[in-house]
């Protein structure tokens, strides 16, 4: 028997469900612009029929919101992380080979160019005039400059070096930051979703870190589905460098420890194995830092820098004894050469402003230890530039001869592998620049896909306004509609209570 | 596919962004006029840039050497101009006095006027550009030329960068045999042109027990010279115990390489003359050898030579010449510098001889005396006769040695010249190479930025417009 009232239950009913709609689409326009928000939509059902016993059919009760469920792709999230990493690394790289570029300056009227036609013109002058002290003083000035140059060029490229290194201790802290936070969600959402509802709006936000956290480094996540005593329960993992950064309720910290070139390497604090990236940013950090470019390591840091100390080396092994690259002696250098003063054997680079006797204690063998840091005129040219050897013997004051051999080290392709010393340098700022055009192509390439990617994602799981307010309209009017329906049920009972049996009266 | 609002925002974000680099991009290309800031930009403009400045920079040195050397040439030149004029005036003067009979007066005022250009040619001899002295070879700090009078008997000598020009050169008749042998001694080992080895400055030392040995090589030959254990060598004033080291040296030298005899015919002595000559070059030990040969030294135990100031593996050339080379251009080079020699003469017929001989014949002599040296290396004394039509021939033959060389100084300077030309065609070339590789072409960017803005402009509008309208705009 259908009871008095059923009608307005029914309508109480439609108010109620209408109600949730609109606080869910209310809930939606208010995070239309919260990163990594999922849409949530209400699941509307019509709630259980009752039978009608004279087997007329079953007879709608009206609707319920069964539950609230996000819109979301999961796979694309899947498939984020597994960009976003790549990503990281190549902007990282990006932007420090940027860097690098602005320490070279090429092409510029500042740079290597400028050093060496600085020196090299004091040269010209002093072939001309090797008598003249005030050219000679030129030439010593000019010859600091390229050292110098060397040294600046060293000590910034170190720089990046170090930066970068504090940069990986910053991002290690990160990672361990992250990794916190999505175990703390992990439990949150585990004991919100005990009774088997989905928590949305953690687990929205659980994603976000995740977002983060691939970024810096390369991880895998998955969500497992254990069975814990009989009950199904989902464990969320986050595996990086093949062991868990997180596992559930655990999760495991990074640190930073100095290897033995005070460098920071990256390991577990638990386990202490050491902790090796594939990509993310903190590999870019690594690989600038580290990379020599030789046995497929990256071209960072390091290999310019070896560069730098091979060009320094090679350089003033070829001014000072004339010997090329390759070992062959083709000039009689400047410690073949004789000074104004009659002096010998002197070089005119040597490291720390070590004087030529200092220099050659050891021989030949005292090149090996000049590097781009250290590289100096010799303390003989800086105390006497009447030491520079402009003569042969027997060393005329007007005796250009060794100059004009030395003038010849600017042009000789044999110097260095490469060719000359601008070849040499042409080649380094060509290779720079082709390292870091393609750093920054991969860069925007990786931004692409990303950028896709979290295009469908938007497409998949962000907030239309237009829909929420169609929504808003739609829900009004059911609402509306079953506010109608209470005051229709009203006059109902208006008529049965107080109408009927009013004729006996 | 399902358009959010988040999507579009971002999505317009990203495209004003793309449009806003690349405005940015051709701003900066037209602020800085340059079509790259980075070598990423293009690696390969950035590495043709280096190469082209470098380029640029060499050019522009070269244009100022050419400079340099223009000037030394015509310095070089206009010197040798007036030596000529020297020559022609000392040629009618002969001419004049060659002609008829000449009154004392008159021949008094020749000669007078020969001796004041003799004097002129020293003069024109030592001249120097911008304080160095062109026509001395490398030795552009001392003026080369002097005249040495020391010895009246033997007549005026002509000294060239502290060395006999022409040691065998014509010598006064009457001067008596037995000088002149002194004078060819001491001449030998001292006369210009002959290979030397002077290094580094020279500072006493001691020797220890283990022997400090060093060989020289003379054309081939290779001795071991061995100093004294325990002895200190030192330079003159000795202090006592001390030991001259040219002495030292230069007897160990003669046992090693024995000295050659030579008979002086006209006195019948024998003159022992050393093929290496030791002496002293102020704070320096000098190795000399005679002309056509050469030396090398080598150490034997380590450091013996640079105790003595020398360098292992140093060697004397045999015929030198001191050229003053200027780079003007890649492998392009050139001597700028005339030696003193060259102009003066070398050998038994000099410029100055002819004057010397001038005096003479002006003062009435009708004979002088020249040394030679016979195919068996012995030396004879040989009487010339002396008549002033004669030496018209004589500075003939001097006159046609200058033009020689101004010849060769005019086509240096023309070839410098023409090198100056083509230095300013290269560097309009490689500048306006340089400017192709890295400038940008204005106009282009112009319009480029142009476009840019009104691509940045439209993307603007169109964001503003997408923007504003939602369903809520439109319900009532």
């Amino acid at each position: 028997m259908k009871t008095s009232f059923f009608g307005l239950e029914v309508a109480v009913r439609g108010l109620y469900t209408s109600r949730r709609q609109l606080d869910i689409t209310g809930h939606n326009i208010t995070n239309v612009n919260t990163p990594g928000y999922s849409r949530q939509v209400g699941i509307q059902q019509a709630s259980t029929p009752l039978s009608i016993p004279t087997g007329a059919g079953m007879l709608g009760t009206g609707s319920d919101v069964i539950g609230i469920s996000r819109i979301r792709d999961e796979f694309l999230d899947f498939k984020f992380w597994s960009e976003n990493d790549d990503y990281g690394e190549w902007e990282t790289k990006a932007t420090l080979m940027a860097e690098l570029e602005a320490i070279f300056d090429e092409p510029s009227d500042s740079g290597m160019n400028k050093v060496f036609d600085d020196f090299y013109s004091a040269l010209q002058e002093l072939s001309k005039d090797p008598s003249n002290e005030s050219i000679r003083a030129l030439v010593k000035q000019t010859g600091i400059a390229v050292a110098r140059y060397f040294n600046s060029i060293a000590n910034n490229l170190n720089k990046v070096r170090s930066d970068c290194n504090n940069a990986i201790k910053i991002k290690v802290e990160e990672v361990n930051s992250y990794a916190r936070q999505i175990r703390d969600l992990n439990e949150q959402i585990y004991k919100a979703e005990l009774n088997g509802n989905v928590a949305n709006d953690l687990r929205d936000e659980r994603t976000e870190l995740v977002n983060k956290l691939s970024k810096i480094i390369d991880i895998e996540v998955t969500e497992v589905i254990v069975n814990n005593q009989g009950k199904e329960e989902k464990r969320f993992q986050v595996v990086a460098g093949g062991s868990f950064l997180v596992n559930h309720f655990d999760s495991y910290e990074l640190e930073v420890y100095q290897n033995e070139e005070g460098m920071y390497d990256i390991r577990w604090t638990s386990s202490k194995n050491q902790f090796i990236p594939k990509s993310g940013e903190i590999k870019g950090y690594l690989d600038v830092r580290d990379g020599t470019g030789s046995k497929g390591e990256y071209t960072g840091v390091p290999y310019y820098i070896n560069k730098m100390n091979e060009f320094a080396r090679t350089f003033a092994k070829a001014f000072n004894e004339g010997i090329m690259k390759d070992g062959t002696k083709l000039y009689t250098g400047h410690a073949g050469g004789v000074g104004l003063d009659g002096t010998e054997g002197i070089r005119f680079f040597t490291y720390d402003g070590k004087s030529s006797e200092e220099f050659m204690a050891d021989g030949y063998d005292a090149y090996d230890k000049i590097t781009a840091f250290n590289i100096s005129i010799s303390a003989d040219i800086n105390d006497d530039p009447r030491k520079i050897a402009a003569a042969l013997p027997n060393g005329e004051a007007g005796n250009n001869e060794n100059i004009r051999e030395l003038l010849n080290t600017r042009r000789d392709n044999r110097m260095f592998a490469e060719g000359a010393p601008e070849d040499f340098m042409k080649a380094l700022v060509a290779a720079l620049g082709i390292d870091s055009q393609y750093a920054k192509k991969l860069s925007s390439n990786q931004n692409t896909i990303i950028n896709q990617i979290e295009n469908r994602r938007l497409s998949v799981s962000g907030v239309s306004i237009d829909e929420e307010v169609a929504n808003l309209v739609k829900f009004q009017h059911s609402y509306n509609a079953a506010a109608k329906m209470v005051s229709v049920m009203d006059e109902i009972y208006e008529i049965t209570i107080h109408r009927l049996g009013v004729g006996g009266r | 596919m399902r358009i959010t609002n988040a999507m579009l925002m971002r999505n317009m974000m990203q495209n004003i962004n793309t449009n806003l680099g690349r405005l940015e991009k051709l701003q900066r290309q037209m602020a800085t006029g340059k079509k790259i800031q980075v070598p990423s930009d293009d690696p390969i403009i950035a590495a043709r840039a280096l190469k082209l400045r470098t380029d640029v920079s060499e050019i522009e040195q070269f244009k100022r050497n050419v400079d340099d050397a223009l000037s030394w040439l015509e310095t070089t030149e206009t010197a040798i101009a007036n030596l000529g004029d020297i020559i022609q005036r000392a040629r009618e003067l002969t001419v004049q006095a060659s002609n008829g009979t000449l009154s004392e007066e008159e021949r008094l005022s020749i000669k007078a006027e020969i001796s004041q250009l003799k004097n002129s040619l020293i003069e024109i001899g030592n001249t120097a550009y911008a304080g160095r002295y062109i026509f001395a070879g490398f030795s552009t700090d001392k003026p080369p030329f002097e005249v040495d009078s020391s010895n009246p008997a033997l007549g005026d000598k002509l000294i060239y960068n502290g060395k006999l020009l022409n040691p065998n050169g014509p010598i006064l008749a009457d001067v008596d045999d037995a000088v002149i042998q002194a004078y060819y001694e001491s001449a030998v080992g001292n006369t210009a042109g002959q290979p030397e080895l002077c290094m580094a400055n020279f500072n006493k030392f001691t020797t220890g027990a283990t022997p400090m040995e060093f060989s020289i090589t003379l054309d081939g030959i290779t001795q071991t010279i061995s100093l004294d254990p325990f002895t200190t060598y030192s330079f003159e004033p000795l202090a006592a115990g001390e030991t001259d080291i040219i002495s030292a040296l230069q007897s160990k030298i003669d046992a090693a390489f024995p000295p050659v005899t030579k008979t002086f015919s006209s006195t019948g002595d024998v003159i022992m003359v050393s093929p290496i000559k030791v002496s002293r070059d102020g704070n320096r030990i000098k190795f000399t050898v005679q002309e056509g040969n050469s030396i090398r030294l080598n150490d034997v135990t380590d450091g013996t030579l640079q105790t003595l100031g020398f360098a292992d593996g140093a060697e004397s050339s045999t015929n030198r010449k001191q050229e003053i080379i200027y780079q003007i251009g890649v492998g392009n080079n050139i001597k700028i510098n005339v030696e003193g020699y060259e102009i003066f003469g070398k050998g038994l017929q000099g410029l100055f001889d002819t004057f010397n001989k001038l005096e003479w014949a002006l003062d009435g002599k009708t004979e002088y005396k020249t040394i030679s040296v016979d195919a068996s290396g012995n030396i004879e004394v040989i009487t010339n006769s002396l008549d002033i039509s004669a030496l018209i021939g004589d500075l003939d033959a001097d006159f046609e040695r200058l033009l020689k060389v101004r010849a060769d100084v005019g086509a240096r300077t023309n070839f410098v010249e023409m090198t100056a030309n083509r230095l300013v065609d290269s560097l309009v070339n490689f500048t306006e190479l340089m400017s192709k590789n890295e400038d940008v072409d204005m106009a282009e960017v112009i319009m480029k930025l142009t476009t840019e803005e009104n691509v940045y402009r439209a993307s603007l509008a169109a964001g503003a417009r997408l923007i504003q309208p939602t369903l809520l705009d439109f319900l009532s």
